[in-house]
Parts: C-alpha cells; structure tokens; sequence
C-alpha cells in the first residue's frame, strides 16, 4: 500500500503519547542508529528492531586501525562492523557492552538499568552481502551481556534475504538481492513484526489508511548546521484518532538506511548525478508497511531523513545516519552515539515535541 | 543549427580557465601530500602489525589460534574467487554489448553509442581496481585487529592467571 504526502509542509506538533512507551527501528545505517538512540535515551524507549545492524560504538573496535581517529573509525565501520571476513574479526560484544555501561556511567547516555524490560527484534539475512550476519550475531549477544533478557529478543537469522527491510509488495526487489532501494519482497511486512514484537498483540493492518502522512520542516531540530547531513524536511504518519480524538498514542521512529532517504543523490564518479535522481525517492516512508500497522493501533510514525555529502571534509555520500563519528567536531572525541550528538539530539527533540 | 561561440562566451570561458590555473598547482601539490599521507599510514600501520605478530608468536600458536589464521586465510581465498567470478560477468557483459549491432539514425546517437562502450569499459577497470583496493585494506584491518583481540585475550587471561 502506498500513499502520498499532504501538499503542505507543517511544524510537527504534541499529541497525546504515553511516555516511555516510543520504540525505534531501522535498516542497516538506520540499525546502528536505532541501537544508538535507544541506548542514549533508554528511558524514552520500551523497544528497538534492527535490522542489519551491529552494537554500539562497533566503530571504535581497534582505534590502531590507523594513525588518524577518523580514519579509524571509517575502516572499523568497513571492516569490521559491516565485513567482517570471519566470525573471529567480527565485533567484540562483551568489550561493546563494557563501553557502553562506561559510557552510561560517565553521563553520556541513559542508565542502562532501563533497557532490561525493553523488547528487542533483531534480523540479519542469510544472504546479506552489506551487513554481514556474523555482525548482527553480536549486536544479540551484546543486548543479552546488556542484561536484555532473552524471552524479549527475537532473533532471526532464518530468511534467505540481502540487506534489505523484507515486504510483501510485488514490485520490490527480489528477495535475495543486495542493492539499492534495499526493500525486497519476501512475501511478509517486516515492520509488522518488528511492532507486533515490541508492543505485543496489535490490530491487523489497515486496509485503507485513515491518517494522513505530514512533511515537517526538520531543519529546525539541527539549527539548520550542515555538519548534521540531516535533510530539510522529515515525515510523520499520523492516525486519525490520534490526530482528530486525542486518542492516546505512541510514537515509533523509522530510520532508513543508507541511499534510502527522500532526497538521496547517486554519486557517479565523484559527483552528485542531480540530473538523475533515484526512481525510489520516499518509498522508504510510503511501502514499507509501517504507516498500515500504525493506522490501526495509534501509533505515530516519525520517519526523520538524512541526505548525503562528499567532497570535503564530510565523508558521507551516500546519505547514512552517523555511526562512525563523521557529525563529531573534535575526531578524538567523538560524541555520535551520545545524547549531545546533533543527529540524536536532533531527533529525540522531534519525540519530545510529540509528546513522547 | 551550429552554435557559434560569442564573444561573452569566450569571456566567460577564459576568466574560468584564469580562474582555475592558479588552483592548479595547491590542488595537485593537496593530492601528492594526500597520497603520501595514506602511504605512510599504511607504512606504520604494517609496522603495528608485523610487532604485534611478533608478540602473538610470543606466546606461542595453539590449535584454536591456527584454525582461526586458515579460517581467515580461506575467507580472503572465497573473496578472491567471488570478485573474479563477478569480473568475469562482467567483461562478458561488455563483449557480449560490443558485438550488438544497434540502430543508430543520427550521428550524434553513433557517437553516444561509441562512448558508451567506453565508458562501461572505464566503469569496469574501475569497479575492478576498487574492489582489490577494497579487499587488500579489508584483510590489513581485520588482520590487524585479529592480532590485537588476541593478544588483549592472552595478555587478560595471563593477568587471571
């Protein structure tokens, strides 16, 4: 089911969300932010679904990588986040968790206390190429270490699938594939698994939304700072009852990963093709499932959006949510995963804002 | 209709080219000091790597430490093939493209047709020398890191002791 975008461009305004009860998710780019968000605000999230996506700080594994930090960083994230060549290069999921309790401890992000009762989904095809599952294995094991306990995560390793968030529409790429928009058709709506995991038993989908899809302007959230690479403008599904009686909501954030946001630009040969942007543009927002399972439980749907940079000295092109310190001002202490990060701030004010 | 250059187009294009010959020498000056930055990185990064290698044989290899060194090893054998596999498709691609006769009513669509093949050739030559570059830095960090979790588990389990 697809749907299309009101005309206008609003200011995302507060309606009646249950705090503490916002759950994140998101694809690849999108999976480690999501363990990043949930893990700076824990105590505004009850869930997280990850989807090719590997723990906290994975980018920060073997700082000897290489003399500059932010070289480092970006091999780490290569090499041994994403494409780990065996399972013994993969991340290190106890040295992970200690990190983050570290980090928790020095006031950077929540206590971790509040993600022992949260409910985690966590998904790596056995065909992924990008993401390799040998990484998502330890974003599991790292939860668990977390304290997370096992009942609340699901795990699965099972589909045949390439990096992809997996859908039942036809027109989505092969179920197998590893590329771009990165939504492939496996016959079910991942999204409606990840929210019927986090939130228990939901109503069916809607067969037709009664909602409406709104474009806000989420420049105002970064303060418009180019280091952020956020885009101008961010989407949030809203359910009629939600919108028009008030009803008590809930809020889900859905991170696309990367090459996925509205405005992504291909790079062909160093250069932004702008001639020729990507057919897809927001199918992300629109295809992915999320906005039909919302409709039906009063579940607002803020999907924020990043978009890409090369060329100087931000190394972003293909339009990925930070998780490799490229947003940090000082290399040598970067802040990307941490409640100051401006891409976290930036979309835990867009909670805030909803009540959330 | 032929276009013929005006005057404040030559203008235009000379106070460009003025505009970009005193860049000429800082930029290419930018990518020799860039291309001997990641040279000596590269340098002190297999120096790391060699004293480190020479500490994990320190301590001596056991069975697991071996099995980990052929998995790895292996794993870069797989890439290799999987890479060479991909090349190949590739190049059959392209000859497959070169030796199609296609419709071409214009002189311009011949020339566009021409510079496609070109360009897909360019494409190729180029997916290939990244790919390599891409699997020669990936082997270095993983290997790099391998040596290190080793000998931090060693070094830990040495302290336990």
């Amino acid at each position: 089911m697809s749907i299309s975008t009101e005309s206008k461009t609003i200011q995302l305004k507060r309606y009646n969300v249950e705090k503490g009860q916002s759950s994140v998710s998101g694809l690849s780019s999108g999976a480690f932010m999501a363990v990043q968000l949930h893990l700076a605000h824990s105590a505004s999230f009850s869930g997280a679904g990850i989807i090719a996506g590997g723990p906290f700080r994975c980018a920060e594994s073997y700082p000897g990588s290489a003399p500059l930090a932010e070289d480092a960083y970006e091999q780490n994230a290569l090499y041994i986040c994403m494409n780990p060549l065996t399972p013994s290069t993969a991340p290190n999921a106890r040295r992970l968790a200690e990190l983050a309790r570290e980090t928790a401890a020095a006031g950077e992000i929540d206590a971790i206390t509040h993600i022992a009762d949260d409910r985690v989904y966590i998904f790596t095809g056995s065909k992924d190429t990008v993401v390799y599952s040998d990484v998502v294995a330890r974003t599991r094991d790292f939860y668990e270490l977390l304290g997370v306990q096992v009942a609340h995560i699901a795990y699965d390793d099972s589909v045949p699938a390439g990096h992809s968030i997996i859908t039942d529409n036809a027109e989505d790429s092969p179920l197998g594939t590893n590329q771009p928009p990165y939504i492939n058709n496996g016959g079910f709506m991942q999204s409606h698994n990840i929210l019927r995991h986090i939130y228990g038993e939901l109503n069916p989908p809607a067969e037709q939304l009664s909602g409406r899809l709104v474009r806000f302007d989420q420049s105002e959230f970064f303060n418009n700072e180019e280091r952020a690479s956020m885009s101008q403008f961010g989407y949030a599904y809203v359910p009629r009852a939600v919108e028009e009686d008030h009803a008590p909501a809930r809020v889900h954030i859905a991170l696309h990963g990367c090459k996925q946001g509205y405005n992504y630009v291909d790079y062909v040969y160093g250069r932004p093709d702008t001639a020729n942007q990507p057919p897809y543009g927001n199918r992300y927002i629109t295809s992915t499932g999320y906005n039909a399972i919302a409709d039906t439980n009063n579940i607002i749907v803020l999907y924020p959006q990043v978009q890409g940079s090369d060329g100087g000295d931000m190394q972003n092109p293909d339009g990925c949510w930070d998780w490799w310190g490229y947003t940090s001002l000082d290399p040598k202490r970067p802040d990307y995963y941490s409640r100051e990060a401006i891409q976290i701030k930036a979309i835990h004010s867009m909670l805030s804002r909803l009540g959330g | 209709m032929t276009h013929t250059p005006t005057l404040s187009t030559l203008e235009a294009v000379n106070s460009a080219l003025q505009q970009a010959t005193p860049l000429t020498q800082p930029i290419a000056f930018q990518h020799s000091l860039k291309v001997q930055n990641l040279l000596s990185n590269w340098a002190a990064g297999a120096a790391d790597k060699s004293i480190a290698t020479s500490q994990l044989l320190a301590f001596g290899l056991n069975t697991e430490t071996w099995g980990e060194l052929l998995q790895l090893q292996q794993a870069v054998q797989q890439r290799l093939q999987q890479q060479q596999q991909n090349w190949w498709r590739g190049w059959a691609a392209w000859a497959q493209q070169c030796t199609q006769i296609k419709n071409a009513n214009t002189m311009s669509k011949l020339v566009e047709q021409e510079f496609n093949l070109v360009g897909q050739l360019v494409q190729l030559l180029s997916n290939q020398a990244t790919n390599l570059a891409t699997l020669q830095e990936n082997v270095e960090v993983d290997y790099g890191y391998w040596v290190h979790e080793k000998i931090k588990a060693r070094s830990d389990s040495g302290a336990a002791a």
